[in-house]
């Protein structure tokens, strides 16, 4: 019986964190309040689509459409911001978010971001390497890069 | 159990070989496996130590390059079995009462690994685990590398080792032929030839052209083979000039002795007095040597009484009488002493008899140079005598007894040119057909009386 709701248990558990991996997918959203996703001035967002983005900014793509290669550049997670993307953007907990990027490097699937504690630095970064793209506050000082807009 | 020199080679050679090939075989690879074992054991730890390292850095500052790096690095080995991050979370009881941990596969390399599968990958795999601990979550780092190419590098490195242990096998047949050609068969020339020089062959060298041991031992050989051979040499000269010397020193002997007695003198030290009981003695005396040594010189003298005696000498051996000695111009000689078989009364006649004669031709021979010459006189007895030596320096063999100056008195009492013979001698000679006799009647000798006596003489 015990072996039985053991079964059981772990069935449920199982069940769960299927149910909860499915919630890990990026549900990309175009639009948010208070964030603006910017890009190195060089990129060519000409036509780029929210769901080619949505693959580019989750790292499962490492190219643009013009083939240069992704850059991705975030907020640290124990920062306002960077808790704010993983939670707004990715729709992800800080700790589904780290361990979402770890899982990436370890599994070799793609190039962990570029992460930051300064708004500033990020926007330096994406200013500066060619290919970056990252998540800001609509509020920082955003010359020397492109903010994107994105297709639906 | 006696083991000579090449089986010696022969089983040191092979106890190397075996010693090295056991060393080759099975030592070294066994030595070498363990420090490829532990040298792997702790790459493969440092490793799993980096990427722990670096997912706590990741985890506590967001910079995923170390992490990332340690990963390529681990990747980029082709020996990588896998790699796992291992969540452990707390969960509490049933009854809450307590808390048991659990164990997830966060995230592995190559993907989708689950923990109960990493933890039945044993086989032919080396796995170091290190742990992680950050705010967010805290685990291990698995590593597992697979151990394939370390049993490959030692199945190789035993092929090695068999074809190493080949190569000295056949290297050691080679070194034992060698050791006993160089070592064993030189060793056994010098103890054939040994061998031979010992039955007395000193004509035997050993040919060794080699410098070492066995060359310096070849060379000593030879040197010592060379020496016997001189000393040998040197011992036979000395020997045969020993046995000249001991010849002459025989016939000087010979000169002084008769052989019997010189053999018996020879053996013993000494030579015994000898009863004889019958002596035939003969006595010659030159007439007026006195008178006439006056008249020649004392050279002449004595070279004419060595002509005669010399003579005389010669004719005793003829005959097989033994000279006992010359006194003064007298001769005296004996026969059936001291072995009565070699002569006879007969020959001392005989001898007598030829002895006149040479004297009456030199004399002869002398007046017709106008020399001087010798008469002389000769008497002849038997009868017993004791024959011996005496005294150690000088010594000669002599005869004494009555018949001994018996025989000077028919000397003193005989005529010159004739020999004068007592009864006895006679009587021992009568019937011979070879002699003739003049019986003189009882005539007066010195000392003795009057005796009878007889002139002999060959018949014709």
């Amino acid at each position: 019986m015990k072996r039985q709701i053991r079964q059981l248990r772990w069935t449920i558990l199982g069940v769960l964190l299927c149910s909860g991996l499915i919630s890990w997918a990026p549900q990309f959203k175009s639009n948010y309040e208070d964030l603006v996703i910017i890009a190195h001035s060089g990129v060519q967002l000409y036509g780029l689509e929210s769901k080619q983005f949505e693959r580019i900014i989750f790292a499962e793509e490492s190219s643009w459409p013009d083939g240069k290669k992704v850059h991705i550049g975030l907020m640290k997670t124990s920062q306002e911001l960077g808790s704010k993307v993983a939670d707004q953007v990715f729709e992800m907990s800080t700790r589904e978010f780290d361990k979402y990027w770890l899982a990436l490097v370890f599994e070799g699937r793609g190039q962990a971001p570029e992460f930051f504690t300064s708004e500033a630095d990020l926007v330096r970064y994406v200013s500066r390497q060619e290919g970056a793209v990252g998540i800001v506050s609509k509020t920082v000082d955003l010359s020397g890069v492109q903010v994107i807009e994105l297709q639906n | 159990m006696r083991l000579n020199l090449t089986l010696r080679i022969w089983l040191t050679v092979a106890a190397v070989v075996i010693s090295f090939t056991v060393l080759v075989l099975y030592i070294l690879p066994s030595q070498q496996e363990k420090y490829f074992l532990r040298a792997f054991e702790k790459e493969v730890e440092n490793l799993a130590t980096t990427v722990a390292t670096g997912t706590e850095i990741a985890m506590k500052e967001g910079n995923y390059k170390g992490v990332e790096m340690a990963i390529n690095f681990a990747k980029s080995d082709k020996r990588l079995r896998y790699v796992a991050l291992i969540l452990t979370d707390t969960i509490p009881n049933e009854n809450e009462d307590g808390f048991t941990l659990e164990h997830t596969a966060m995230t592995t390399f190559p993907p989708k690994i689950e923990y109960e599968e990493i933890q039945r990958i044993n086989d032919s795999c080396i796995v170091k685990q290190s742990p992680f601990v950050s705010e967010m979550m805290s685990g291990t780092i698995m590593v597992g590398f697979k151990t394939d190419e370390i049993e490959e590098n030692m199945d190789r490195i035993r092929l090695v080792a068999i074809i190493v242990s080949i190569v000295v096998f056949v290297f050691g047949i080679v070194l034992g032929l060698w050791l006993a050609n160089t070592i064993s068969k030189p060793v056994r020339a010098i103890r054939d030839a040994a061998v031979k020089v010992g039955r007395g062959d000193l004509t035997q060298q050993v040919h060794q052209s080699s410098k070492d041991e066995i060359g310096e031992l070849s060379n000593a050989f030879n040197k010592m083979v060379k020496d016997l051979s001189a000393a040998q040499t040197e011992i036979e000269e000395k020997t045969h000039r020993l046995e000249e010397e001991k010849e002459r020193s025989e016939h000087l002997l010979l000169n002084i002795l008769p052989a019997e007695i010189a053999e018996e003198l020879k053996d013993h030290g000494e030579a015994k007095a000898k009863d004889f009981k019958s002596a035939t003695i003969l006595f010659t005396d030159f007439k007026q040597f006195t008178q006439m040594s006056e008249k020649l010189s004392a050279a002449e003298l004595l070279g004419e009484l060595n002509h005669c005696f010399k003579a005389f000498d010669l004719i005793c051996e003829k005959y097989k009488i033994e000279k006992i000695k010359t006194i003064g111009d007298a001769y005296m000689a004996v026969g059936g002493v001291p072995d009565p078989s070699k002569s006879s009364t007969k020959h001392v006649v005989q001898a007598a008899l030829e002895m006149a004669n040479f004297i009456i031709n030199r004399k002869k021979e002398r007046v017709e140079l106008g020399l001087l010459p010798f008469e002389m006189r000769a008497g002849i007895h038997t009868g017993p005598v004791v024959a011996g030596i005496v005294g150690v320096k000088k010594f000669q063999y002599d005869i004494w007894g009555d018949t001994v100056n018996t025989a000077s008195r028919m000397e003193s009492s005989g005529e010159v040119g004739k020999v004068n013979i007592s009864q006895s001698t006679y009587e021992l000679i009568k019937d011979d057909p070879q002699f003739t006799f003049e019986y003189r009647g009882k005539v007066q000798a010195k000392g003795k009386g009057e005796v009878d006596m007889y002139f002999v003489g060959l018949a014709n």
